[in-house]
Formats: structure tokens, sequence, C-alpha cells
């Protein structure tokens, strides 16, 4: 039984029960309306690989605006139904509705949590919840370091271990499960199918209060395929180059992503710095990069800087298989960039935040950037945003 | 006459003591600081195998001051951290408790709550006092 046919039975089950159990069962929104202007009309400014449309010289809502809605159905003390959707511009430039993420949560009492369902994957700190804009400081957190792996959750199990050592504490996660998805190549104006199995991935975050460290690992067998790939390799194939069409063609590739993070909350100062490395054989090339933000909390006002660099482990721009198409398809997936935040985060009340930020991006290479661009030399971009988040 | 009102209020604040309380038969005894953090960031919800509540006054004034000295952070990253754990499906929202609530919730066993000292009952024994 297919994984959204699962979630549909638990958002029919969830409703149905609701009378039986309207003391268990819980209802809560948040979201986020907000504007970007960047004043480089030759790219469209986005927050992720996902999106089609942002702003290119002009304010565009579209990046960040969103609203959700998250409900909990707690069957009993130890068992629980949680779901959460969301409604956004998606990557055909269509406001939709989607359920993010859903599951059957066990939680013993005995700090072990174990989900079963649709579950966000751990890459990052704020992977869980990245569209929850009040519990973030920034309005998106850098594309350099979040924008690296295409997809968000998957479906499967998770087990999560808690405990302390003298007066440290410690969280141990473990992930396994297998995703489908689209993801669109908008630099080609293509969409791959891809399909994620064998995913499997630990983290491992330990700290005390004031200061954490946390180390992820993933691994995973990916398949993207989409007519015109399926056209260029077989037709490689056929052509007798094999070798250049094993070296990048994206089926069953072992594909890993490395990732480290250091927090710290300490005396009013906050710091928050991750670096992530994905490492996939195939046309999608390595990437990896960090970002660095400080902050310092007046209170109700946090200012804040960041700094983020993303770049290729190889500069793909520079591709020359002497094949014409493959070195089109190589050259778009330069996401080498660097850029610099300014910005500042207010606290209204405990339902509602406002953000707003300054972006300075400097793509780097031809072809490179994560922003979309026809130009084949890059040129900077200035970025402004505002958000209003809201919870309730 | 607002200005002393104002005045005694900010005395009464700068004399009033946080203190983390339990019940008397509860088996909770002395708790370091470090573990009423984690209980109250929810890393963790058992203290030496014992599942712990805790719970959360709705009087302003104290609740920032918990949060301040207490667990380091301002009211604010605090309610921002909260939002992080609900949205996120690891803990529901904790309801802040006026003080008739939070007594008859302190007559469970294992409850936790922070008071101003000033406030303690009989039927109450104190795991966290700041020196």
């Amino acid at each position: 039984m297919k994984i959204k046919n699962i979630l549909h039975k638990i958002t029919i089950f969830l409703l149905s029960t609701l009378p039986a159990y309207s003391n268990e069962f819980d209802i809560k929104t948040f979201g986020t309306i907000g504007g970007v202007y960047n004043d480089n009309s030759n790219y469209i400014y986005r927050k992720d690989i996902f999106q089609k449309d942002g702003s290119s010289g002009n304010l565009s809502f579209k990046t960040d605006t969103l609203i959700g809605l998250q409900t909990t159905l707690n069957i009993n003390e130890k068992f629980s139904l949680l779901l959460q959707g969301i409604v956004n511009n998606d990557y055909n430039d269509e406001i939709k509705a989607k359920i993010d993420w859903g599951y059957l949560k066990y939680d013993s009492g005995e700090n072990i949590i174990v989900k079963v369902g649709r579950i966000r994957t751990p890459y990052y700190k704020n992977s869980d919840n990245l569209n929850v804009g009040y519990s973030n400081l920034m309005i998106r957190e850098s594309v350099e370091v979040y924008g690296q792996v295409p997809f968000s959750s998957y479906n499967g199990i998770e087990a999560i271990y808690s405990n302390i050592i003298d007066k440290y504490f410690y969280t141990l996660q473990a992930n396994y499960g297998k995703e489908n998805l689209t993801v669109p190549i908008h630099s080609l104006n293509q969409k791959a199918n891809v399909e994620v199995n064998d995913l499997y991935a630990v983290n491992l975050t330990f700290g005390t209060t004031a200061l954490q460290a946390r180390v992820t690992y993933l691994n995973a067998d990916i398949t993207a395929s989409s007519l015109s790939l399926d056209q260029l390799f077989g037709g490689l194939r056929a052509y007798g180059l094999n070798e250049l069409a094993d070296k990048y063609e994206f089926k069953d590739k072992k594909s890993e992503y490395l990732g480290f993070g250091l927090f710290l909350d300490y005396n009013n100062i906050i710091f928050s710095g991750e670096c992530g490395h994905r490492k996939i054989p195939s046309f999608f090339a390595n990437v990896h990069g960090y970002s660095a933000t400080l902050g310092y909390s007046f209170d109700k006002l946090i200012p804040f800087a960041t700094y983020a660099k993303s770049k290729m482990d190889v500069a793909t721009y520079e591709a020359n298989t002497g094949v014409y198409a493959l070195d089109a398809l190589l050259r778009a997936q330069n996401l080498a960039q660097s850029s610099e935040t300014i910005g500042m985060k207010y606290y209204i009340n405990e339902h509602f935040d406002i953000k707003f930020q300054y972006e300075h991006v400097v793509p780097k290479g031809d072809y490179g950037s994560y922003h979309l661009s026809t130009l084949q030399k890059p040129q900077e971009l200035n970025v402004f945003s505002f958000a209003l988040d809201f919870i309730f | 006459m607002k200005i002393i009102f104002s005045l005694l209020l900010g005395m009464h604040l700068l004399n009033a003591q946080i203190v983390v309380v339990t019940n008397k038969n509860s088996q909770l005894n002395n708790i370091p600081k470090e573990i009423i953090q984690y209980i109250y960031l929810a890393k963790i919800d058992k203290i030496e195998s014992i599942k712990v509540e805790p719970i959360l006054s709705d009087d302003k004034n104290l609740h920032n001051e918990f949060c301040n000295h207490i667990l380091s952070k301002s009211e604010s990253q605090y309610n921002s951290y909260w939002a992080r754990l609900v949205f996120t499906g690891r803990k529901p929202i904790s309801k802040r408790l006026d003080w008739q609530d939070l007594v008859k919730k302190l007559q469970v066993p294992n409850t936790i709550a922070y008071i101003d000292k000033n406030d303690l009952r009989n039927e109450w024994k104190i795991i966290y006092e700041e020196n």
C-alpha cells in the first residue's frame, strides 16, 4: 500500500475519531507571511531548489509564505498519531496543500521514542522545524548547507533515545526507509523521478544546555530518471561510451551525506555553525558547504549575522566530456556561492514574531548559484526580506 | 501612587527567590541545576528512573525569572524552543497553571514546579535552590 494511501487513511481516522477523543485531540497552526526583494532581475531568488518562482527584481511573497496545520490524537499514554500539512507555493509555481509528515508515535516514557510513517529526514539541526518560522532565528536557513539534499521526508521508521551521562545529555537517532519523489531541474526545464531506497541515517547530538555538538551520517541507494536523462545515457551506451555513462548516470548510486554542527546558547550569546558534504557519484555532483551564525539576545530582540559558503568538489562548469548534452547537464549542477546575511528577530509575544534580514549573495563560477539564472558569468544579488511568523 | 506600587512590586521581585519544589511524598530529592534544565527543556523525562512531570507557572514575572536564572534563556527564547518541540511532534505545549491549579497538581508525586520560596508550603519539599 502506498504511503499516500496510508496518510489519507490516517487523516480520515483522525477526523472520524475526533468526537470520541475530543479531550485527546489537538489542532495547532503555524505559518509565515514573508516578502522578498532581490535587486538582480537576472536571477530568480528562491528558498531551495524545489521552488520555481521567487523574487527577480520585484517583491515576491512566494518564497517564504506558508500556512501549516498540525493535528495530534493521543490514543493513550504511550501511543499517538500526528500529522502535519502545509500550504505553500510548490515547484510548479502553484499554491498547493501537502502532507509534510505523519506518523504513529510510541513514547515509552523511558526516554525512547519510535515513529512509524512519513518522517522528516534528519540532515540538519532544523530539518524537523524548517517550516515553523517562529522556532527559527533566520527567515530561512542558509541554502549553502540546507539546500544540498533534494528531499526532506521519507517513509519508514525512526527511533530516538535520549539520556544523560553525569551532567551531559545525548540523543541518538536512527532512521530507515525509502522515498519516491519528483525533483525539478528548472534550469533545464525538466523533472526527474527520484527513487531513494535503503535509506538509513544515524544522528548523535550531545553536550550541555549551553553547548551542543551534532553529527549526522546518511546513506541511500538513489536513482534519478526522466525521458531526457534516459535518452542521454541510453545514447551514450549506444555509441559505446559506457565509461562516461557509468560515471554520470544517476542509477542505483550509493549516496552519502555527512554533516556536523556546533551550537552555543550562553549568556545571551547565540552561535550556530553547520557544515555538510553531499556525495553522489553521478551528474548530480558532490557539493560541500558550511554556514556560521552569531547573534546576541537583548531579551525580545536578537540581531544576528551569518556567513555561508558552498563549493562543488569538482567545478562542474569546466565539464568537457565531448558530449554537448552531458556538458549542459553537468554545468547546470553548479551550486557554488557564498552569502553574507545580517538581520534581526523580534518576539512580539508567545504567538507572533517579526524578522528582517539583508543578504548579499555571490555566485561562484559559470552558471553558479542556487538561484535560477540563464547567465553564464555570475552576478551578485542583494536580497531584502521580512517575515511575520505565528503559532497558535 | 503608581510609582510607589511599582517600587514595591520591584522590591518584591528583587526579594523573590525561585526554588524548584515537589510533593513531600515524592521520591525526588536534591536535583542538580543541569538536570532541572534538561527536564524543562524536554531533553529527558526521567530522573534516576523516576518519571517526572514539570509544570509551568502563569505568573509572568516568576516565569521570566525562572527562564533567565534557572534555564539561562530569555523567555522569548524559551517560547521559541517550545515551538520547536511542539511542531516537531516531540512534546505538547504545557499549559501554564495558575496558583490554585499548581497547588492541586503538586499533590501528584514526582510533579515539579518552580515557585517563589516565600510561597513554600508544608506539604512540599525543595529539590533545587539557587545559592
